[in-house]
């Protein structure tokens, strides 16, 4: 019985990370994103530190302060759910080789325990890193001993369990009816809106003020005597008990908590087993692609157009037509501006107008700039202007095509498809923050300015360092040098600008100036580059 | 015209292609020969483009593919082997892509999609991505693109493998009626007996050596004179 999980477990590892460790750049990536965030962790960890001393200090004499390993535990199980919910739905249903597995003689529990290998991983490093510094601290704080300890580090591990179980519950119960509609590609892109929709959700749930004594003061004051806990963990039990686990005094209240953990834990991995056997199949069989339409003769007949015209045509229809590039390239660079309407809406909203208007002329400059490198800078679009081929590159190895027009065409591609967000974006600032004429014009200005240079950026990262040989697109956009490396080019260029603009605090239309010269300079010099680079590669370096 | 001239082609230590000098006439059905792992994609590939020659080279009408790449590529068309290209696009989008790529015009180009897309019966499904196409159909909508470009050399890497007779039967008259004219067409396949039935001239390649060029009568008159050959040949018919 154990045979196949352990055979499947194996291929899996395998396909996932195989050589991915032996190849320096993936080490040096590798180091670098843990450094990024380490720094972010220390950045925010201090903030948190600081709200759960604070806390800890105000609800210590009521003994209401358990509150913060109940809120903990609450945190972790909506973090995990939320999480587990986008890496089941991707991992159970969405790969392409999940119908490879399909024909083998194993029970779906089994190939499923095997796919949940890799988001479990994902799942506990995300726990950890949030689970660990906050109950270790609060273990210092109330000075629990090394029996906390051990029962923490017990917890730890039934923690995303419970979770993970449900949300693949949840998926596969749902995907049976996703599933009647017959279109992988269109569930796909369904889900991933959904997964984008909860992660907007979560961003309202979580957002905090900025001040730890307020966040401390709102959560203090709601604490009228005891029995905040329950108040707190009446949704989510588990986490009542968990919290009382490792707070008696008692040994024996103590086991008998954790055996009543254990058993939820036991009984949610039953459900996982029941819901795999009973509803995976009915939802993952015969998810396909086809359309099923007979071609009537549109689009028969076409102008001819350029070659860099029709290469152009051929990239959009490509991410418009592959859910992930979709979901990446496109609906997911319509988050930052959604986001940015969901904070300015649940604010005040005509502070966010009267900031605005209280900015000076370039104070509101140096606010729009920033805006805009932030909202394009991110957006993978052009880093996988040439990954995102994959096997089919080696068509462009044998079709009569010169290197500047497949250039020139996807950072074409790449440039009109940064149009949307920046379209989003303008609307939102010139509705929203009601800008003048005048600085709405300059805000369009500056986000194309913006775009050329991070569609160059991006680009020339992707051509250093492809990745072609993926065998599913999501690869693209986990753990790629060439992301960070386009990030920290574009984030670093033009943030080099932004401080110089501040340090330098000239009027607006110097600055304005001033911007247009620098990112002149900078796109002058990209080319450049890219221009050197065309002539001495051999365009065959690719194919690696 | 295809001239190879002493290409090699390793990779890593391994020769997958040594000193192969051959030349592919006009007006000719080229049949290329060999086993499974003989070298016969890799030579494609490096006549294609695909892959860096590693010394001699290579014309195509005259044009050397290192040195004077594009237009060499003008030259000829090329149906690959695994057939998994561009697998988002629809098929009427790749046509068209194709057609654009090598300056067909408008209305050239719909005749000729209309015509051969219902010839290989794949008309019907050009509005579908070639993702959700058969082997055999991404095989035909290779072929009918290579055929809305209407190059003077065809290349086809194991054109046969996947097409159902009659597409096959089609395909063979189409090479027939190409070469009539003056044309080359360049294919490979270890199925004997498509060269014999096809094939004006054949190369024999294994393990990376040329063991035998010339026409098929000679090719006859060989086989049974010489062991290697026969010993090949087995091989050949055994894995058909
Ligand atoms: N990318 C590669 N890296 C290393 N070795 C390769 C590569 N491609 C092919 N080879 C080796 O080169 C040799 C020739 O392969 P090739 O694909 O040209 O054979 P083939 O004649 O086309 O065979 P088949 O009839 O199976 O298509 C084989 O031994 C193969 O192992
Ligand atoms: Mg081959």
């Amino acid at each position: 019985m154990h045979k196949p999980i352990r055979a499947l477990i194996r291929i899996q590892l395998k396909m996932q990370y195989h050589n991915v460790f032996k190849k320096p750049s993936v080490i040096i990536g590798f180091v670098f994103g843990l450094l990024g965030i380490l720094f972010l962790g220390l950045m925010l960890g201090g903030f948190v530190l600081q709200v759960i001393d604070l806390i800890y200090t105000m609800l210590e004499p009521s003994g209401n302060s358990d509150i913060i390993l109940g809120s903990l535990f609450l945190m972790n199980f909506i973090v995990v759910l939320l999480l587990s919910l986008t890496l089941i739905m991707n991992g159970f249903y969405f790969t392409e080789d999940i119908t490879s597995f399909l024909h083998f003689p194993v029970h779906s529990y089994q190939l499923l325990i095997a796919k949940s290998v890799n988001p479990l991983v994902y799942v506990y490093l995300v726990t950890a890193a949030t689970y660990f510094p906050v109950s270790m601290y609060y273990g210092v704080l109330s000075g629990a001993g090394i029996v906390y300890s051990i029962f923490a580090l017990l917890l730890f591990f039934v923690i995303p369990i419970i979770p993970y179980s449900l949300a693949s519950v949840i998926v596969m119960f749902a995907m049976q009816f996703v599933n009647k509609g017959k279109n992988k590609d269109r569930s796909k892109v369904i889900g991933g809106i959904l997964g984008f929709i909860l992660l907007i959700l979560l961003n309202i749930v979580l957002r905090l003020q900025h001040d730890p004594e307020k966040v401390a003061e709102t959560i203090a004051s709601s604490a009228e005597g005891g029995g905040m806990l329950q108040m707190a963990t009446m949704y989510y039990p588990p986490a009542w008990l968990m919290t009382n686990q490792l707070t008696t005094d008692s040994l024996w209240m103590r086991l008998l908590y954790l055996i009543i953990v254990l058993v939820i834990a036991l009984v949610s991995f039953w459900l996982f087993y029941a819901a795999s056997q009973k509803l995976y199949l009915k939802g993952a069989l015969g998810l396909n692609t086809g359309s099923g339409k007979q071609f009537n003769g549109k689009g028969l007949y076409r102008k001819q157009t350029s070659v860099v015209h029709a290469y152009r045509k051929k990239e959009i229809q490509t991410i418009f037509r592959t859910p992930t590039f979709f979901l990446q390239c496109v609906a997911g660079t319509l988050i930052m501006p959604a986001l940015l309407v969901v904070i300015v809406f649940m604010g005040d909203f005509t502070s966010a107008a009267s900031l605005a208007k209280s900015l000076d002329g370039s104070g509101l400059y140096v606010a729009i700039l920033a805006v805009n490198i932030l909202t394009i800078g991110l957006n993978p679009v052009s880093i996988v202007s040439f990954s995102k081929d994959g096997h089919s590159w080696e068509a462009h190895l044998f079709l009569p095509l010169k290197m500047w027009q497949i250039v020139l065409a996807k950072l074409q591609a790449a440039f009109l498809i940064n149009l949307l967000p920046i379209t989003v974006m303008f609307l939102v600032a010139v509705f929203v923050l009601q800008l003048t004429i005048w600085q709405a014009m300059l805000w369009l200005f500056l986000a194309l300015l913006v775009n050329a240079a991070v569609t160059i950026i991006g680009m020339l990262s992707d051509l250093f360092y492809p990745k072609l040989g993926w065998s599913e697109e999501t690869e693209l956009f986990q753990n790629r040098l060439a992301s960070l490396i386009a990030i920290v080019l574009s984030v670093g260029s033009l943030g080099i600008l932004i401080a110089l603009l501040l340090v330098l605090n000239m009027q607006m239309f110097v600055s304005l100036l001033f911007t247009v010269l620098y990112i002149s300079l900078l796109v002058a010099a990209l080319l450049y580059t890219v221009s050197r680079l065309l002539r001495s590669a051999n365009r065959t370096t690719l194919t690696k | 015209m295809i001239q190879l001239d002493h290409v090699h082609k390793q990779y890593g230590s391994k020769k997958a292609v040594n000193d192969i000098h051959l030349t592919i006439p006009s007006g000719k059905i080229f049949g290329f020969l060999g086993p499974n792992g003989a070298g016969k994609s890799t030579t494609i590939k490096m006549v294609t483009g695909i892959l860096p020659i590693d010394s001699g080279s290579i014309t195509i009408n005259g044009k050397d593919i290192s040195t004077n790449t594009i237009a060499a590529k003008h030259e000829f068309g090329y149906v690959p082997d695994s057939p998994d290209l561009f697998l988002r696009l629809n098929g009427i989008d790749y046509l068209h892509f194709i057609g654009d790529i090598y300056g067909i015009s408008a209305d050239d180009r719909t005749a000729r999609i209309e015509e051969y897309a219902n010839m290989f019966s794949i008309y019907e499904a050009l509005s579908d991505q070639i993702k959700t196409y058969s082997h055999g159909m991404r095989q035909k909508l290779f072929i009918t693109g290579m055929l809305v470009q209407q190059p003077s050399v065809w290349i086809l890497d194991e054109p046969m493998t996947g097409l159902d007779p009659k597409s096959s039967y089609q395909l063979k008259e189409l090479m027939r009626q190409h070469t009539a004219k003056g044309n080359t067409v360049f294919f490979s396949s270890h199925v004997l007996e498509v060269v014999e039935q096809l094939c004006d001239e054949v190369a024999i390649i294994r393990k990376g050596e040329l063991l035998f060029h010339g026409t098929l009568p000679k090719m006859r008159e060989k086989f049974h004179s010489d062991e290697s050959l026969e010993h090949i040949f087995l091989e050949l018919t055994q894995d058909a």
